[in-house]
């Protein structure tokens, strides 16, 4: 099959669903309130007409505060402030509550207070270990106390600013659904209950995979001789 | 005699001619409902087939849901094997059906699976090439041979086995009392029928094509096989520029001035920074262009100023409403008229019908449009008919989107006049339809389709 650009409307047609504004429009939106855009989330909603309650976006201010206390490293913080937006949200996501005391934890470990460091891990971390699966993480954690200088650890990108900002997006993503959960907001949960990523990435992501797919399957058409006219692609070039 | 300007100018009419008319077909496009769905449910088997099956060993029932083996012969070409009315659909993620086994008589010598057209309709399904059975008597899957597979455990009287294709695994899989069985790589082609047989004196089988509940739960099957895909969906990471850069680019498409200004003031002050690499390869020149103009021609239009909108086209860009013949005043012209009638002034809307429409009538591009539009007058209510569409706000949005592209139309650095038509978010959906529609093609036509609704609601957390 010929994939030629102009026929992807085409395609669209014949599928019988042209790609519905509202859809297009919940996605932009959805990236706006998930990145705490909140000026750009009202002007958006406004620009477009769409249908939002206010109480969403008075969180935001909030669930931003919350992020930036993640990302400074500063989890105590963010426990308490979550805490007071939705109590029992932490209660519910153990992993999420681990990731954040492990924070807390690595930033003593950083600050070289070495003694406070292990103290909160026998309180805090430890009763953790019950199970299995945070049983692991926390020796991961604990073997950095055994270098004078943790980056030079094995496990020093738990230290890194990229794993704040992943703890940061499960805990985006965890007030959200909490919130949407709480107000009910039947239409726009479908597009925040998702694990890590807002729609946008979620399209960009089946894209990559499905074109991977497809490279995968004409490739081996090739080596079997058959003919397969089909565009390689590649996201940055089409992007 | 031609000038060059009057061939270009020609020529540049004809490509915006196909910019606005793109438009009006969507206006089309929109009223369509999802018919695959529904295609797919309607060819999908209801009953047993009682007019190819192998003669005299069985009996189907009046209703042809169930099919008991009435004679003694246990000869190995005196199955009583029974295909379903109609091959499994295909346009789905996975297809399933089950038996019940009513009595599994002297032997217990019974079989669900799948054949193929040109099935030998007195053998056991899976005995012959082309076919595959899950045998009740020995536990094994038979596949194309006399010789079966170890697969599970037997089933007998009592038991609710059931047979499924997942299409986007390329499997079989089978299931007994509502527990997955197991599962084998589907290397059959071409239409498949459901198929059971019984094999001994009294052996009685009830099948189930979805008209009652499954015993086995499908939906959860299905969900999780929806969220291995998913799963390794989620592993390609999206480093955070390219999303911020369709969102912009967006804002930008569509001339959303000010949430842009609020976007672009907000960013300098994300954390982490957002740093907008070069090879984000989205080109922002092209959809700067005109912002100001966009923005508030979007407005207008969005509160139903057309008149004030057609003015300020005709003072900053003469030559798209200079042909009033043109898609684009065609569009305008119907939205006037449209908003005459939302506003209730119908004897208005009826003059400025017979003036600016008329002329449209004859031409068969635009007699949909004009046709809806004049009916809005034969009804009470004529939001709530089948042209209430006109009335909705969405209607503002296409006739707004349409001013737009005319207008990037007009940038001279516009490198090819098709990207005035989307920005990068709807291209990215349309490879991604057209991406899945391919790989569904690569497999047989098997499987589903692109549903932006389902991947937008996937990776739901129960």
């Amino acid at each position: 099959m010929d994939v030629d650009p102009r026929q992807y409307e085409q395609i669209v047609l014949c599928t019988g669903r042209a790609i519905n504004e509202n859809d297009v429009h919940n996605i932009i939106l959805s990236y706006l309130i998930h990145n705490c855009y909140k000026e750009s989330s009202e002007s958006f909603i406004a620009c477009t007409g769409m249908k939002q309650p206010a109480d969403h976006l008075e969180n935001m201010e909030k669930r931003k505060r919350i992020l930036h206390y993640a990302l400074e490293g500063n989890a105590l913080k963010a426990i308490e402030l979550t805490e007071q937006l939705a109590q029992d949200i932490l209660d519910k996501n153990k992993d999420l509550l681990f990731d954040l005391l492990s924070l807390h934890f690595v930033g003593l470990v950083c600050s070289r207070k070495w003694a406070e460091a292990l103290e909160f891990a026998q309180t805090k971390l430890g009763p953790f270990g019950n199970e299995l699966k945070y049983r692991e993480k926390i020796e991961d954690f604990m073997s950095l106390l055994a270098y004078e200088n943790p980056m030079e650890s094995p496990m020093f990108h738990l230290i890194s600013l990229d794993y704040r900002q992943q703890v940061a997006d499960s805990l985006n993503q965890t007030i959200l659904s909490r919130l949407t959960l709480l107000y009910s907001l039947y239409l726009i949960s479908a597009y925040f209950n998702c694990p890590s990523h807002t729609a946008m990435e979620r399209l960009i992501q089946q894209t990559s995979v499905v074109r991977q797919c497809l490279s995968l399957e004409v490739s081996v058409l090739h080596e079997n001789g058959e003919n397969c006219n089909f565009y390689r692609i590649s996201l940055r070039n089409f992007v | 005699m031609m000038s060059e300007s009057n061939g270009s100018s020609r020529r540049d009419q004809d490509q915006d001619q196909d910019l606005g008319l793109y438009f009006l077909e969507t206006c089309k496009g929109r009223e369509m409902k999802n018919k695959e769905e529904e295609e797919d449910e309607d060819e999908a088997p209801k009953e047993l087939n009682t007019i190819n099956s192998s003669g005299g060993f069985a009996v189907v029932s009046t209703d042809k849901l169930s099919v008991k083996y009435t004679c003694v012969n246990l000869h190995g070409h005196d199955v009583g094997v029974i295909q379903a009315n109609k091959p499994a659909p295909t346009k789905r993620l996975i297809y399933y059906f089950e038996i019940h086994v009513k009595d599994a008589g002297v032997k217990g010598q019974i079989a669900i699976g799948f054949t193929s057209e040109t099935f030998k309709m007195r053998r056991q399904p899976g005995w012959e090439a082309n076919s595959c059975g899950y045998h009740g008597d020995d536990g094994l899957l038979y596949r194309g041979h006399g010789k079966g597979e170890a697969f599970g455990p037997t089933y007998t009287s009592g038991d609710v086995v059931g047979a499924g294709i997942n299409y986007a695994a390329q499997e079989f899989f089978f299931t007994k009392n509502g527990q997955v069985v197991g599962s084998v790589y589907k290397d059959m082609k071409g239409p498949l029928f459901p198929t059971i047989a019984v094999h001994s004196q009294n052996e009685e089988v009830h099948v189930n094509f979805g008209q009652k509940p499954f015993t086995f739960d499908l939906k959860e099957f299905e969900a999780q096989e929806r969220m291995k895909q998913q799963l390794k969906i989620e592993e390609i990471s999206v480093p955070p520029n390219v999303s911020y850069g369709i969102v912009r680019s967006y804002l930008l498409h569509y001339g959303y001035e000010d949430t842009l200004n609020s976007f672009d003031v907000a960013s300098k002050s994300t954390v982490p920074p957002i740093y907008i690499a070069q090879e984000s390869g989205i080109d922002e020149q092209e959809i700067t262009y005109a912002l100001n103009h966009r923005k508030t021609l979007r407005q207008l239009i969005r509160n139903g100023d057309i008149d004030v909108a057609f003015g300020k086209l005709r003072e900053w860009y003469p030559p798209i409403v200079e042909d009033n013949t043109s898609a684009i005043c065609f569009l305008l012209h119907c939205q006037k008229f449209i908003e005459l009638v939302r506003v209730g002034a119908l004897e208005e809307a009826v003059k400025y019908g017979r003036i600016e429409l008329s002329s449209f009538y004859d031409l068969p591009v635009f007699k949909d449009l004009v046709q809806d539009c004049v009916a809005l007058l034969a009804y009470e209510r004529p939001l709530e008919s089948s042209v209430g569409y006109l009335l909705k706000d969405s209607q503002r949005e296409v006739v707004a989107d349409t001013v737009n592209a005319m207008i990037l139309s007009t940038n001279p650095n516009m490198k090819d006049s098709k990207h005035c038509l989307h920005s990068y978010l709807e291209r990215l959906l349309r490879q991604l339809t057209a991406c899945c529609l391919e790989r569904r093609s690569l497999n047989g036509e098997q499987g589903e389709a692109f549903h932006l609704q389902r991947v937008l609601g996937s990776g739901r957390r129960g």
